[in-house]
């Protein structure tokens, strides 16, 4: 795999996979930077030719979720002490994201079903493809999405909703 | 809740997360990592970077004030945790090699803590285990988690395939795999003229006595609908259930009134001659069980009196081997708890009315199941720190194990877990699994997993340490996905547990007789992967190419 192979990949999928790990490590931007970096690591690790865009852009996904969930289920993960401000780390402030009551709900959605709405609505996989994503069955999926939708139709408030 | 909200919610979706963008710097300064000034063995290394700079600190920060805490429990609980993360591959943050492993615990202080109060892991036997990949069982079709189950030295489990031609089929495959070899019985749904449209739901479970699957399908107009399902017990004998517009008029005028009604549940009879289906209208609004009788017509079970309004409405049902049937209901749901009432119907004869046989208050969580001898029990988990087993029959019910989580002089982290969260999953007959969490919002990970024979006559088993703690090398801990066995004779239980990942499950032997080793039958030793699927690395390439 060539530099010019890697930069064309981490150019169309960096903000993928960025999505990806943020809605795991919500506003944590030091442990999503080093998630994309250890995503983008494991596909140059795995050197492989994919048989189209789409297999490359299924393994990122399907690596990425992995990579994140690993580390947030990690006892490091669950053990550590937050800190109240990097200021005293002498670590200049990331970047931070606003986020909006939809994406927050969206974000405290279980694991399934929140990949499964997030593919299905933002990238536009289909069911089928989402179930061939996840090597489950279609209904499966069909499950994940109605009740995520369900939740969150529950979950947010009326002033989001249009008014009747 | 309208089409109109939904679609706003989903449009905005896809517009909130598209401003979510891997900042410039961020990018430039990953992407200059990746490609240059990498030796190889940095590569190895991907998470020295800024954030691993950063938990360093944290953990320094984190660990250091405890020491001075005068909490003994807190000492111990961190130390223990600490002591877990030292030994877990993962806590290092790379989880293909651990290499950094090293570096995350020498930045770690040394934590002196009282060893009597500390929990122990390595004075439980460790359980041997083995990995059996599903792709390995079966070379075809989909092999769910839900449709696999060892019972009396023989492993059932399924698959399915698709046929396409002017009709699409589904064709499902039930395995006994034994000692004397493999059998199979195929099962066959397929569309025709008049139903062409297959709905894009299908189902399928096991039980202790068989296998169904069970499919949605409509009119090409939309004006009917069908339920077909099939349904192959353990002798590998196959019976076909239809529901339609076509057979019951009260399914024909449900259909007509919620044309997007959906099967909430299905189960079978423990004979696996009678099909209940449970079907909800799209706005929960309206819920209906039909039962149908291999052979027979279908007909509907009034449930209409038995839930409000506000009702989650039926949470389970089940059918036992004297023919009663027993349906779950929850009501008044809360954040906290939950009321369930238990209805009976014995439905030998005719269809009569429900029974009321157990009414609970204030439950955390509540489990049944129809045991492998054909008997309706359940566990009760009271937000008062208890639980209570009953066995039923029909109508009557008879409380057969009662817990209570104390505090003891041994136990402050069972009783601190207990608290905050714990499930409780009837296994069989004679054993019970009790799980705890850290917090709610860990529901998915379990820190601790018992079980509980409730048979041994230990009303503290916790306490005393006659539970049988689920634990792998290395104190990693075990989620099981659902299935649960044991071998009495070989002193052995079998599970199929999460791997780390999710993707995966495992089959684990684990002896519960220290003197035994675990016992594997001689038939699963061939299926046994020789390139398991332990990695997150392996799996995510199987998954991919999928």
């Amino acid at each position: 795999m060539t530099c010019s192979d890697i930069s064309e990949a981490f150019e169309k999928y960096s903000d993928m996979v960025y999505r990806i790990c943020f809605m795991y490590f919500k506003d944590n931007t030091y442990d999503i930077e080093d998630a994309v970096s250890a995503v983008f690591l494991k596909y140059i690790e795995h050197g492989k030719i994919f048989e189209s865009a789409g297999h490359e852009k299924a393994w990122l996904i399907v690596t990425a979720q992995n990579y994140c969930r690993d580390v947030v289920r990690s006892w490091w993960n669950k053990k550590r002490t937050p800190v109240e401000s990097t200021d005293q780390l002498g670590v200049s402030p990331p970047q931070q994201f606003e986020v909006s009551e939809l994406m927050s709900a969206v974000m405290s959605l279980p694991e399934k079903q929140r990949n499964a709405v997030w593919l299905h609505f933002c990238e536009g996989y289909s069911v089928e493809e989402i179930a061939n994503i996840y090597y489950t069955s279609k209904s499966a999926v069909y499950k994940w999405i109605e009740k995520g939708r369900k939740k969150l139709k529950q979950t947010l408030s009326q002033d989001f909703l249009p008014k009747t | 809740m309208n089409e109109k909200n939904t679609e706003k919610i989903e449009n905005s979706i896809q517009t909130e997360f598209e401003k979510i963008k891997m900042p410039e710097d961020a990018k430039q300064r990953v992407l200059n990592k990746l490609i240059s000034g990498m030796t190889e063995e940095e590569k190895q290394k991907p998470a020295m970077t800024a954030a691993s700079e950063q938990r360093r600190k944290i953990a320094v920060r984190g660990i250091n004030p405890i020491v001075s805490v005068a909490s003994v429990c807190l000492v111990c609980l961190m130390a223990w945790g600490v002591l877990m993360s030292l030994n877990d591959p993962i806590a290092g943050n790379d989880t293909s090699d651990g290499s950094e492993l090293a570096a995350s615990s020498e930045s770690l202080p040394d934590v002196s803590f009282p060893s009597d109060l500390t929990y122990d892991i390595n004075e439980y036997p460790i359980p041997a285990g083995i990995q059996l990949s599903y792709s390995r069982l079966c070379d075809h079709g989909n092999l769910t988690n839900e449709s696999i189950r060892l019972k009396n030295d023989s492993l059932y489990y399924s698959s399915i395939t698709v046929e396409y031609g002017e009709y699409q089929s589904d064709i499902y495959t039930y395995y006994r795999r034994s000692a004397d070899g493999v059998e199979s019985a195929e099962a066959k749904i397929s569309c025709n003229e008049e139903y062409p449209n297959l709905i894009n739901i299908y189902q399928n479970g096991q039980t202790s006595n068989g296998m169904y699957f069970a499919e949605q399908l409509s009119s090409s107009d939309d004006t009917k609908a069908c339920y077909r399902v099939a349904a192959i017990d353990n002798d590998l004998n196959v019976y076909d259930f239809t529901i339609s517009c076509d057979n019951s008029p009260e399914f024909a005028a449900f259909h007509r009134k919620y044309p997007s009604f959906y099967a909430e549940s299905i189960s079978f009879s423990y004979d696996m001659q009678t099909l209940y289906l449970y079907m909800a209208s799209s706005e929960n609004t309206e819920r209906h069980l039909f039962m149908q009788r291999c052979g027979e017509d279908p007909q509907e079970i009034d449930i209409s009196a038995l839930y409000d309004t506000n009702s989650e409405g039926i949470y389970k049902f089940s059918s036992d081997a004297n023919e009663n049937i027993y349906l779950t209901i929850s009501n008044s749901r809360s954040a906290t708890c939950d009321n369930y009432t238990i209805y009976c119907m014995d439905i030998k004869d005719n269809v009569g009315s429900f029974e009321k046989i157990y009414e609970a208050e204030n439950v955390n969580n509540i489990s049944s199941i129809v045991t492998d001898s054909g008997e309706f029990m359940f566990a009760i988990d009271e937000i008062d720190n208890s639980f209570k087993v009953y066995k039923a029959d029909g109508a009557n019910t008879e409380e057969v194990y009662a817990y209570k989580y104390e505090k003891g002089t041994d136990a402050e982290s069972h009783f601190e877990y207990a608290e905050k969260y714990r499930f409780v999953t009837l296994l069989s007959e004679k054993y019970v699994l009790v799980q705890f969490g850290p917090t709610l919002e860990y529901s998915e990970r379990v820190l601790q997993s018992y079980i509980i024979d409730m048979t041994a006559g230990d009303t503290n088993p916790l306490e005393n340490n006659t539970a049988f703690p689920l634990f792998k090398e290395k104190g990693e801990y075990l989620e099981m996905n659902g299935s649960f066995f044991v071998d009495e004779k070989r002193k052995t239980y079998y599970s199929w547990f999460y791997s780390d990942d999710y993707n995966s499950s495992e089959l684990i032997a684990i002896p519960f007789d220290d003197s035994q080793a675990p016992y594997v039958p001689p038939y699963l030793y061939d299926y046994i992967s020789k390139d398991t699927i332990g990695t997150s690395s392996d799996t995510n390439d199987t998954h991919a190419e999928n």
